[in-house]
């Protein structure tokens, strides 16, 4: 029981953590993708016009200030997890609440929210991608964990 | 009577009627600006005589009269100064290229060389040469001198770009010396006045950190005015370093920049439209800035110290978003719609991928010439490598042109015999017309390369736009002051009075 606790704390630290490392790549191919469709971004510029490394340097200082960001982000994941995987009905919704906290983002942090909105959502459903790809890894739908 | 009124079209007739009432005002540039407080300092010319073009001097010499024409006190730096010793080169004008020795470089040198020339600056009024050592006690004396005025400071020459950071761009100075933007920073630093400059080299908008209290990084201000015009960013090369004197070849910064200052292109016509945006009878830095913007058909992407702020102040949490379809209205979204007309972009819902579409098709032609200029200079050299050997045969001396029997083949009049030859020969007019043709591609690039600037224009111009927007919408109370105060600064006429 003690061991099986242990285990799941582990997962979800491992699940916070990696949450938390992806959110800001996944908002940058988030709105990297959609900045392709839309045909401008800054990063679409930049990489015709500057240095390779300058970009570099503007994708770790976007890495550092958004840490406390991503953090929370991660939290949410984990608190998605606690809420959701326990049962094979809300399973299957597990990961919803990312893309939700994007909206919650857009909303509350921009002032015209319609700007950050889609890369938001998209940063939500890659992560929420990848938390359930963390979740089938894990096995925790194999293990009888799901009633 | 009908005819004669149909010779004029309507643009010609605005532009005649703009010429005469920009013409006015600029005859009336000296009666009100006799009490001019600005010292301007002009710093020119080459870093060694191979990179002194004779655009350089005639662009020194053009900025010279324009400053001249409104009483400003202006001190030049240009080359090795007033000493004795070639410092320009040049090319001949087309009309003037009709060496009798052109086979023989064609065949054997440098085809181009054939129609170099060399010889003395002939800028007036020379205080000094640009060398570090004499430049920079020069600059500092200057700085100190003019305390109590408006510095403006002008460099028309070249640039080397820093693998670091922007504030390590240079400026090349004559002797192959450098001086670097930290430390022109480091020499206006005592400055309480207002400080200017236009730079027009290659990676100049690494000295838009001039206007910052650390070169190296950070958005906060110097504490005195400081604001700048740059013909390109710290990462791309200029236009204007050409060795024509032809005045139809000049696209540069400086060209645009001053025209609109006076009111007059560099051949003497009149501007095509009016640069006083807020028609208040002058034209500020800014506004023959915003007119660069709009009129320059060249490769240069121009900005100024504030457009570098917008740029740098974007937070982390729009810098990367997708751009919004709607424009905010503002100066730059305004020469954003002029320029998509005058480049026959349609102001669609697409207009974006359109505009990236046509980048990328000037990109696929760019490719197409490239493919065909390396096709062509293997054939060159082909045709070179079988002239060569056969005149060589006929004619040893001509192994060593720097030997006594190249002198003496030469007196005797052979060298105008195998040119004679020459002009008869198949191979050689092959020769002729494939470099010809190696030419004529080269200005064909350069103007695909201007169109794509076009294109990239139009982006930036809606970057800018959406910027400007965005610093009202996001930015501290402290951002948008130190914006203001940028626009201030870069709002000031030539002259200040």
């Amino acid at each position: 029981m003690i061991a099986k606790r242990r285990t799941n704390l582990l997962y979800l630290m491992i699940l916070w953590l990696s949450i938390s490392a992806l959110v800001w790549p996944a908002f940058v191919l988030a709105s990297t993708l959609l900045s392709w469709f839309a045909g401008q971004s800054w990063q679409l510029d930049a990489w015709t016009q500057i240095p390779k490394r300058e970009i570099l340097k503007q994708f770790i200082q976007g890495y550092i200030s958004s840490a406390v960001f991503a953090a929370a982000i991660g939290l949410v994941a984990v608190i998605d997890h606690a809420l959701l995987s326990r049962y094979r009905l809300t399973w299957v919704l597990g990961g919803i609440l990312l893309p939700v906290a994007g909206i919650v983002i857009a909303y509350v942090g921009y002032q015209n929210p319609e700007i950050a909105l889609p890369s938001l959502v998209l940063t939500g459903l890659i992560l929420a991608v990848v938390h359930r790809l963390a979740d089938i890894i894990a096995g925790n739908s194999r293990r009888g964990r799901l009633r | 009577m009908n005819n004669n009124l149909r010779m004029f079209d309507s643009r010609q007739i605005h532009r005649l009627i703009t010429g005469l009432l920009l013409g006015a005002s600029t005859a009336l540039i000296p009666a009100v600006a006799l009490q001019a407080d600005t010292t301007a300092v002009m710093v020119g010319g080459g870093y060694d005589i191979h990179g002194s073009q004779g655009q350089i001097e005639l662009n020194v010499k053009w900025v010279q009269g324009v400053l001249k024409a409104q009483n400003t006190n202006v001190e030049t730096f240009f080359t090795d100064g007033d000493e004795a010793g070639v410092d320009v080169h040049f090319n001949l004008p087309s009309n003037q290229q009709n060496s009798t020795m052109e086979p023989l470089a064609r065949i054997f040198g440098d085809w181009v060389l054939e129609n170099r020339r060399y010889r003395e600056n002939t800028v007036p009024d020379v205080s000094g040469s640009t060398r570090r050592e004499e430049l920079e006690p020069a600059l500092r004396q200057i700085i100190d001198d003019s305390a109590d005025q408006d510095l403006l400071l002008i460099y028309n020459g070249h640039g080397s770009q820093s693998l670091s950071t922007p504030d390590h761009v240079t400026l090349n100075l004559w002797d192959n010396t450098t001086i670097t933007a930290n430390e022109l920073h480091g020499l206006i630093k005592p400055r309480s006045s207002p400080f200017r400059f236009i730079f027009t080299q290659c990676y100049s908008g690494g000295f838009h950190r001039l206007a910052y209290k650390n070169p190296t990084q950070g958005l906060e201000l110097a504490d005195n005015a400081r604001c700048g015009f740059t013909a390109e960013s710290a990462y791309r090369l200029a236009e204007g370093c050409s060795a024509s004197i032809e005045t139809d070849d000049y696209r540069d910064y400086t060209t645009y920049f001053f025209s609109a200052l006076s009111g007059y292109e560099r051949n003497g016509d009149i501007i095509s439209q009016d640069p006083d945006l807020n028609k208040d009878g002058t034209t500020s830095l800014r506004e023959a800035h915003l007119f660069t913007l709009e009129e320059a058909f060249s490769t240069d992407l121009s900005r100024s110290t504030s457009e570098d702020y917008l740029t740098r102040w974007q937070p982390w949490y729009l810098r990367w978003l997708p751009s919004q379809k709607n424009l905010p209205n503002n100066e730059y979204s305004r020469i954003f719609r002029d320029l998509a007309v005058r480049h026959n972009v349609e102001l669609t819902e697409t207009v974006v991928t359109d505009i990236r579409e046509s980048i990328a098709n000037v990109d696929v032609r760019v490719a197409d010439v490239m493919q065909q200029r390396r096709t062509l200079r293997e054939q060159t050299v082909q045709l070179q490598i079988q002239l060569q050997s056969a005149l060589i045969n006929q004619w040893p001396a001509l192994l060593g042109p720097y030997t006594g029997a190249y002198q003496d083949m030469a007196d005797r009049g052979e060298l105008l015999e195998i040119v004679r030859q020459l002009n008869d020969n198949a191979v050689y007019q092959k020769l002729k017309d494939t470099q010809d043709l190696d030419h004529a591609l080269d200005d064909s690039l350069l103007q695909l390369e201007r169109e794509a600037t076009q294109y990239q224009k139009l982006l930036r111009m809606r970057h800018l736009s959406e910027l400007k927007q965005q610093l009202v919408e996001y930015g501290s109370e402290q951002e948008k002051t130190d914006y203001q105060s940028l626009l201030s600064c870069e709002e000031s006429p030539l002259v200040a009075q």
